[in-house]
């Protein structure tokens, strides 16, 4: 066991939405070429035969309306045009062809390539370039927001590919359930009421314990009580504050300014960045659901079996779904001042040292670092890689590590 | 407080990224469906537990519309008149009040009423969302109805991290 893990007492997960690797991280690879990302030659065919390469001209609203499609079987045509379709590889082919689908304006499809130059977007790419970025962390499922954030909290999405999740009567406990079994404390954080919890809303009724508002998180970190293992969510609406003002949607879902996004987690690191008990003894997890139908070049690879099978009238193309195989790369960063400086963690670009993960590994990375034993989960997130490893024995000095401003 | 020169500014949002008449996204949608179909569920499932008049007057009030409600509260409130022509009546006597008697065919009948009621009110409700706004607005009164315990904590603007309080979206 390094120090870092011993020194570790709290996981911090956020999980924003729908963007690809590329699109936010891509570029970073001009900067440091282990990362996978674009080296501007990736191109995708758009509907009048041309081929159509990446740009680095992604806005940060106003740009992909319509919302890009994400549905499972619009998602099977981004990785797999111009093949047989699964089981073979994906050709990740298909993305412009996808969006055209939805306004059918061949000039606008191509916005679907677009992605942002890192001084754009500084607050991601700085924590990416600080701390430990993932080159092969994969969404779940090759579809939309609940089931693949259904990962994160379950391990598993318990066959569902789409939008109409209750969780009701589900075979497997969800992580903060296991946690407060096993004695430890755990927590979602929503933004605020009209945001609401997305996801797990039988919790929100049968377990009012677990839940807390963002005001509460930060107060939490200021007064050394945050839990364990915490997850915390994002404004998913502009909304108007009941006591005055304009609550601005920070989830960067499409058309959702992601600049607002950006602060919202330049805030939550911040929490924890400045209460030095927490800093020395958090990690905390930067992730994205799914990718929201904008292009990415890494093909998702297949994955075990999750022991549940989704019929062809779910998946809405004419084949069942056996959640054997990934969804589409989506960033995610590891932050702890026990993790090297500019780590990257190689991916399926790399034969011999490359990991894959996806969002099961939240559960099971939470269960190995709070010493939890469950045998009754998914056999998905039983395999699922963790990222204890990343902790090492040496804490980075105070003045190595970004505040951010 | 942390000790460091190594600071990224963080970009500030246009004030005219705020738009509440937004059209409600997909997922919103799957959100407002969600919270709907379980505050639903709720209903039935607090109707179906119910089994003595005093559960039945809880789960009444809970149900009741908001201004019928407020006007319970107002005649509450309301003095009594004063007369000098006065009636007095007998007393009942105090083992008279039966917390657990069961429920009335009458109670009964309200509290399906009131069920169904307030059921099509959360269909009515949901049905007319067209804006991110109202999606917001309904998202609340779910998670209020769902998780009751939430309402008592007040947030601060103050922490609301990127969620700023500006002027009005320019248009």
């Amino acid at each position: 066991m390094t120090i870092g893990l011993d020194n570790l007492r709290h996981i911090v997960v956020l999980m924003m939405e729908n963007r690809s690797f590329d699109h936010m991280l891509g570029a970073l690879m001009q900067q440091d070429p282990r990362i996978n990302g674009l080296t501007g030659n990736e191109t995708n065919p758009d509907s009048a035969g041309q081929m159509i390469a990446v740009q680095p001209d992604a806005a940060y609203q106003g740009q992909l309306d319509p919302d890009p499609d994400h549905h499972f079987p619009g998602v099977n045509l981004q990785l797999f045009e111009g093949t047989g379709g699964p089981p073979g590889p994906p050709s990740m082919n298909g993305f412009i062809k996808s969006y055209f689908e939805q306004r059918h304006d061949v000039n606008h499809s191509h916005k679907i390539m677009y992605y942002f130059t890192p001084e754009r977007i500084p607050i991601l790419t700085g924590l990416a370039r600080n701390y430990a970025v993932f080159n092969g962390w994969f969404s779940s499922i090759p579809g939309p927001t609940l089931c693949n954030r259904a990962f994160a909290h379950y391990g598993t999405s318990f066959g569902e590919v789409g939008m109409n999740l209750f969780y009701l009567n589900v075979p497997f406990l969800s992580i903060y359930e296991r946690m407060l079994k096993a004695g430890r404390t755990s927590k979602l954080y929503y933004f605020d009421q009209q945001s609401s919890s997305l996801e797990v809303v039988n919790l929100l009724k049968n377990q009012p314990k677990l839940f807390g508002l963002f005001d509460d998180f930060i107060s939490d970190c200021k007064k050394n009580r945050l839990p364990d293992y915490c997850f915390v969510e994002p404004n998913y609406s502009d909304h108007e504050d009941p006591g005055g003002g304009e609550m601005l949607a920070s989830d960067q879902h499409p058309d959702h300014h992601v600049l607002a996004g950006e602060a919202f987690i330049a805030t939550v690191y911040n929490a924890i960045r400045k209460n030095p008990n927490l800093w020395s003894s958090t990690l905390l997890l930067v992730t994205y659901d799914e990718h929201g139908g904008i292009f990415d070049h890494v093909p998702p690879p297949a994955c075990t079996p999750d022991g549940f099978e989704a019929k062809p009238e779910a998946t809405g193309t004419g084949a069942p779904f056996k959640f054997d195989r990934l969804g589409v790369r989506v960033p995610a960063i590891a932050i702890s001042p026990w993790i090297e400086k500019g780590m990257v963690i190689p991916g399926p670009e790399d034969p011999i040292n490359g990991r894959v993960f996806e969002h099961a590994s939240i559960p099971n990375t939470v269960m190995e670092a709070f010493d939890l034993t469950d045998d009754n989960r998914s056999p998905r997130e039983k395999v699922a890689s963790t990222f204890l490893d990343l902790l090492s024995d040496t804490m980075r000095p105070d003045g190595d590590c970004p505040i951010f401003k | 407080m942390a000790n460091t020169d190594n600071v990224i500014r963080i970009p500030k949002v246009p004030s005219g990224a705020f738009n509440k008449n937004r059209p409600v996204s997909e997922l919103l949608w799957a959100q407002v469906e969600n919270l709907a179909a379980v505050a639903k569920g709720q209903i039935d499932e607090e109707r179906r537990a119910i089994r003595t008049e005093s559960q039945a007057s809880s789960y009444i009030q809970k149900m009741s519309p908001t201004e019928r409600r407020l006007l319970t509260a107002q005649m509450r409130r309301e003095q009594p008149v004063k007369s000098k022509s006065v009636i007095r009546f007998p007393k009942p006597p105090a083992d008279a009040f039966n917390d657990y008697r069961p429920v009335s065919d009458l109670l009964w009948e309200q509290v399906e009423d009131l069920a169904a009621f307030r059921k099509k009110k959360i269909e009515d409700q949901r049905r007319a969302i067209k804006t991110e706004g109202q999606a917001s607005a309904f998202i609340q009164k779910m998670t209020a109805f769902i998780n009751p315990p939430a309402v008592t904590t007040t947030p601060t603007r103050a922490s609301k991290g990127a969620a700023k309080k500006r002027p009005g979206p320019k248009r």
